[in-house]
């Protein structure tokens, strides 16, 4: 017996030390699978974000093709068709102060009205327009047709913001504006909106403030993951950017949105890049 | 037979053997679940086989009769399909295809060394070094993979990782002791007992290892890729 006694040690060690180097390699495994795990899951979630991005810009490309066509269109074609019919109705053999002729003065105001409204119309959409008159007068024209409605009372201050973003910056930046304006006008019920453009440190801040009926944020943007419009593409152009989104609204209360963006030190290929939505 | 002869019997039964029955009811009854890794049908065969060499090994030991015969095929047999059964976690590429074409000729090469340059009465210690070193190429490989490409599931719940762990594990610490077998046989014999009884270790700890993949194939569910 006291014989095996080493033989017997030999192999409860020999055992012991495997069974640690087992362990130890298992748990070597572990870490290193982990890490790269995570390090897969990070490179996943940064392509699909640069791949919406490169969708984002590309929709919003066509768009703005589309919108540039649309405003000649309606400039050149539509507005043009209009003008003649009401220089027609002018021609028309009516006697002055007659029942005809009253008729005809009303359907050339409501003509010279609908031309107006779609010159406005044609100028809100040329991105060259945005581009030749800067981001606060495009924003005081949008404004300013709301207000011809007679249904809102609006007001805009704003500080100085004149070169600090580049033109596609600025042409996004208004193109959110007029999603959010269009979004109020269908939605919100507002008879009052305020917006303010402000420029503090590094960072251009916009808000867009109404006093409409208000919605719970978390339960619209569920449903706007589904349908993939509205709120979801709004912060998606403010991320497009460099910026971030912050959406504020009380039922009954009105509804305050934000929209911070980095002041333009590089090129917009490049800080779009470092975007988070 | 008197039934204390059978206790008797039971009691000598070697645990390693006991492991791989073990780990052949799991494998079957693994299998015998909805949608089975694809892999487990052949190496419930492969445990089967092996159940029956190692009794009948242990029973030509019992007798004294020379199993080397027997051990020299087997080795040819469980190399061969360590290696097809790594290479088929490997991921497509080249490497699969280099380990694929080596098992294909390892069998063929180990096989002319068995039988004409070691000859069979002898353990075929040239071509197990080769085969054991190839194996654990081949699971260094796989391993590689599952840290470069870790893929989705949990590493602890793949059987596949189990099994490799095992192959890599026993055929590492095997190839100094076995590789060097016909010298050890003639060494004295409390230290040949020493070598047999570590030997039997490691068989536990990769029939052990197994167990758990086994275990791991009862969850198993194929991934969509």
């Amino acid at each position: 017996m006291q014989s095996e006694f080493p033989e017997v040690a030999i192999v409860i060690v020999t055992t012991i030390i495997l069974l640690l180097f087992l362990v130890g390699f298992i748990v070597i495994m572990l870490i290193l699978n982990q890490k790269s795990r995570l390090t897969q899951v990070q490179e996943l979630r940064l392509m699909e974000e640069k791949y919406e991005q490169e969708l984002l810009r590309t929709q919003l490309e066509i768009q703005e093709n589309i919108f540039g066509n649309l405003s000649q269109e309606i400039h050149d074609n539509i507005g043009q068709s209009l003008t003649f019919v009401s220089l027609s109705l002018l021609t028309v053999p009516v006697e002055n102060g007659s029942e005809a002729h009253l008729y005809i003065e009303e359907s050339r105001k409501m003509l010279q009205k609908a031309i107006a409204e779609l010159r406005d119309l044609s100028k809100g959409l040329q991105t060259e327009r945005i581009i030749d008159i800067g981001l606060v007068k495009s924003i005081e024209f949008e404004l300013q047709r709301l207000e011809r409605t007679n249904l809102y009372k609006t007001s805009f201050n704003f500080t100085d913001v004149q070169n600090l973003m580049d033109s596609q910056t600025e042409t996004i930046l208004f193109r959110t504006v007029q999603e959010m304006l269009n979004n109020i006008v269908k939605h919100a019920r507002a008879s009052e909106l305020e917006i303010h453009l402000t420029h503090e440190n590094d960072t251009i801040n916009l808000e867009i403030r109404d006093n409409g009926i208000g919605f719970d944020p978390g339960t619209l943007l569920e449903k706007e993951h589904s349908k993939g419009l509205g709120l979801r593409n709004i912060r998606k152009r403010a991320a497009l950017i460099g910026g971030t989104c912050n959406i504020n609204s009380i039922k009954n209360g009105g509804t305050t949105i934000r929209i911070t963006i980095p002041v333009n030190k590089q090129p917009f290929h490049e800080h779009n890049e470092e975007s988070q939505i | 037979m008197h039934p204390t002869d059978i206790l008797d019997f039971i009691a000598e039964i070697p645990v390693y053997i006991i492991f791989i029955f073990l780990c052949l009811v799991l494998s079957l009854v693994s299998l015998a679940k909805k949608n089975p890794p694809p892999y487990l049908a052949l190496f419930t065969c492969y445990l089967f086989l092996t159940l029956v060499i190692e009794c009948v090994g242990w029973s030509f030991k019992r007798a004294n009769s020379n199993n080397l015969t027997m051990y020299n095929l087997y080795g040819v047999v469980h190399l061969t399909y360590a290696i097809y059964l790594l290479s088929s976690f490997l991921q497509p590429g080249k490497a699969k295809q280099v380990f694929t074409w080596i098992m294909v000729f390892y069998p063929a090469i180990a096989l002319l060394n068995i039988y004409f340059i070691q000859g069979p009465r002898h353990f075929g210690t040239y071509s197990y070094i080769v085969g054991a070193v190839i194996v654990v190429v081949c699971s260094i490989n796989y391993f590689y993979q599952r840290i470069k490409f870790p893929g989705r599931d949990n590493l602890l719940r793949d059987p596949s990782f189990w099994i490799a762990t095992g192959l890599l594990f026993f055929n590492a610490i095997t190839v100094p002791y076995l590789g060097i077998v016909n010298f050890v046989a003639n060494i004295p014999q409390y230290a040949y007992k020493t070598f047999s009884n570590i030997n039997a270790v490691l068989s536990i700890i990769l029939y052990s290892l197994f167990c758990i993949s086994s275990v791991c194939s009862l969850n198993f569910r194929k991934l969509p890729s």
